[in-house]
C-alpha cells in the first residue's frame, strides 16, 4: 500500500514537472519572439561631409593663423559667417554640380572694408548612407583646385596666391583637403 | 525508430542514468519552422521564413541545417531612407542535448551555427536637399547592391513535446558577424538570416517541431 501511494505521488509529481516545463518553454519562446524586434542606434553627431582647408604662409610653407576676420560665400550663400584667428576653416560643399565657388572675403581687423579672392574646387559627388536611421551624407572625392591670385598691400595684408590638395577624399574623417597659400605683407 | 536504451533508475531520487553508449548512433530526425520569424516578417519590416531539419545522434547529437528566405522592405519614418532585400541564407551547425535523460522528448540545447548568405539590396530615398547650398539636391536611388556575409551563432534552447509528433521550442541566439562585403554607398539595413547589421545582436527563434 505504502509503495503504491508513493509510486502514486510520483507520478503525479513527475506529470506536474512535464506540464510546468511545457509552460515555460512556450511562455518563454513567445517572449523571445516578442522582444526579437528591439533596436537602438548609435548615430554620428556630425553626419556632413566637410572640406577641411589648412592656411599657410607663401613664404615659408608653415602653418600661418588668419589675423582677418573670414567670410565664405557661395551661391551667394553665407557658408562660413566672420570667423575670426583661424588656422584651419571646414566647408560644406554642394551635393550637385562638377565644381563648387568659393568666394573668400577677407575684413581685416578695425576695418569694414573687405577684399575677395575666389577658389574653384572641382570634385565628384558620391552619396553615402550612414544607416537607415542615421540618413544620408555625400562624399566628394577633389579632382582640381584653382584660385584667383591677388598681391597683398598694407590694408589688406593676406591674399590667396595658390591652393594645393593634399587630401582628395571628403568626408567625415576631418583630415585636411586643400592646403591655402597666402601671401602675407610684411 | 526508437530502441529503449538501459537506464538505472533511483526513484527515491529521481535520478535516472543512461547508458548513452547503448544508443543507436541514428535515433531518427526531426524537422522545424520557425514561427518567430514569420510572426516577425508579418508584423515589422524584416524577418525570415525559414526551417531546417537536424539528426538525432545517440541523444546527445544533433547536427543541424537551417535555411531559409530573409526579407526586408523598410521605410525609416524619419530619414525616410528605404532598404529592400530578399534572398536565401543558409546556417550549419550543431547541437548537444544537456538533458540527463538523452531519450526524453524534453529536451535542453547548447550548440553552434555557421551562416552565410549572398544577397542584392536597394537603398533609396526622396531627392536629398542639401541644407546649406541653395537649391542643391542629390537624388538617391541605389539598386542591387551585391554583398554577402558570414557569421556565427552560439545557440541556447529548449524543447518539449506537446502532442505526439510534435514539439514546440525556443532558441536565444547571440550572433557576431564574421564578415560582410561593404559598399561604399552604403550598407544593407538588413542581412538575410542573421538580422538588423549590426557586429552583434541577440535574436531568438521559436519553432514548431516534427519527428521525423
Amino acid at each position: 500500500m505504502h509503495t503504491r501511494l508513493k509510486k502514486s505521488f510520483e507520478d503525479v509529481t513527475y506529470y506536474i514537472k512535464v506540464k510546468v516545463c511545457i509552460i515555460n518553454t512556450i511562455c518563454i519562446g513567445l517572449l523571445i519572439a516578442a522582444t526579437t524586434s528591439c533596436t537602438s542606434s548609435d548615430c554620428p553627431l556630425n553626419n556632413t561631409a566637410r572640406l577641411v582647408c589648412g592656411f599657410y604662409n607663401t613664404a615659408n610653407d608653415s602653418s600661418l593663423t588668419l589675423g582677418d576676420t573670414i567670410t565664405v560665400v557661395a551661391r551667394d550663400s553665407v557658408i562660413l559667417n566672420r570667423a575670426t584667428n583661424e588656422a584651419t576653416i571646414s566647408l560644406p560643399m554642394s551635393y550637385d554640380g562638377a565644381a563648387d565657388t568659393l568666394v573668400f572675403h577677407f575684413t581685416p581687423s578695425g576695418s569694414k572694408a573687405s577684399i575677395s579672392d575666389t577658389l574653384i574646387v572641382s570634385k565628384t559627388n558620391e552619396p553615402h548612407v550612414i544607416s537607415l536611421e542615421c540618413g544620408t551624407s555625400i562624399f566628394h572625392t577633389i579632382t582640381n583646385a584653382t584660385c584667383t591670385s591677388r598681391t597683398p598691400n598694407s590694408t589688406f595684408r593676406y591674399a590667396i596666391s595658390r591652393v594645393a590638395v593634399s587630401q582628395p577624399n571628403v568626408n567625415f574623417d576631418g583630415q585636411e583637403n586643400l592646403k591655402i597659400y597666402l601671401a602675407v605683407h610684411q | 525508430m526508437l530502441i529503449m536504451p538501459q537506464a538505472k533508475a533511483d526513484l527515491n531520487g529521481f535520478k535516472f542514468k543512461v547508458e548513452s553508449d547503448t544508443l543507436p548512433l541514428i535515433m531518427g530526425g526531426q524537422a522545424f519552422f520557425n514561427l518567430a520569424g514569420a510572426v516577425l516578417w508579418q508584423t515589422n519590416d524584416y524577418g525570415e521564413l525559414e526551417g531546417g531539419a537536424r539528426l538525432n545522434m545517440r541523444g546527445k547529437y544533433f547536427p543541424t541545417v537551417e535555411a531559409g528566405l530573409g526579407i526586408c522592405d523598410k521605410t525609416d519614418d524619419e530619414t525616410d531612407l528605404h532598404c529592400k532585400a530578399t534572398a536565401p541564407f543558409i546556417r550549419l551547425g550543431c547541437d548537444y542535448n544537456f538533458s540527463r535523460i538523452k531519450t526524453s522528448p524534453n529536451r535542453i540545447y547548447g550548440g553552434f551555427r555557421l551562416g552565410y548568405t549572398t544577397y542584392k539590396y536597394d537603398l533609396d530615398s526622396p531627392d536629398l536637399h542639401d541644407p546649406y547650398w541653395p537649391g542643391s539636391t542629390f537624388p538617391l536611388q541605389l539598386k542591387s547592391m551585391s554583398s554577402n556575409a558570414l557569421w556565427a551563432e552560439f545557440v541556447f534552447g529548449l524543447e518539449t513535446k506537446i502532442w505526439r509528433n510534435f514539439h514546440v521550442g525556443w532558441t536565444a541566439r547571440y550572433k557576431h558577424r564574421i564578415h560582410q562585403k561593404e559598399n561604399n554607398a552604403g550598407n544593407s539595413f538588413y542581412i538575410p538570416g542573421y538580422g538588423k547589421n549590426k557586429g552583434h545582436l541577440f535574436t531568438g527563434t521559436f519553432n514548431l517541431v516534427f519527428d521525423i
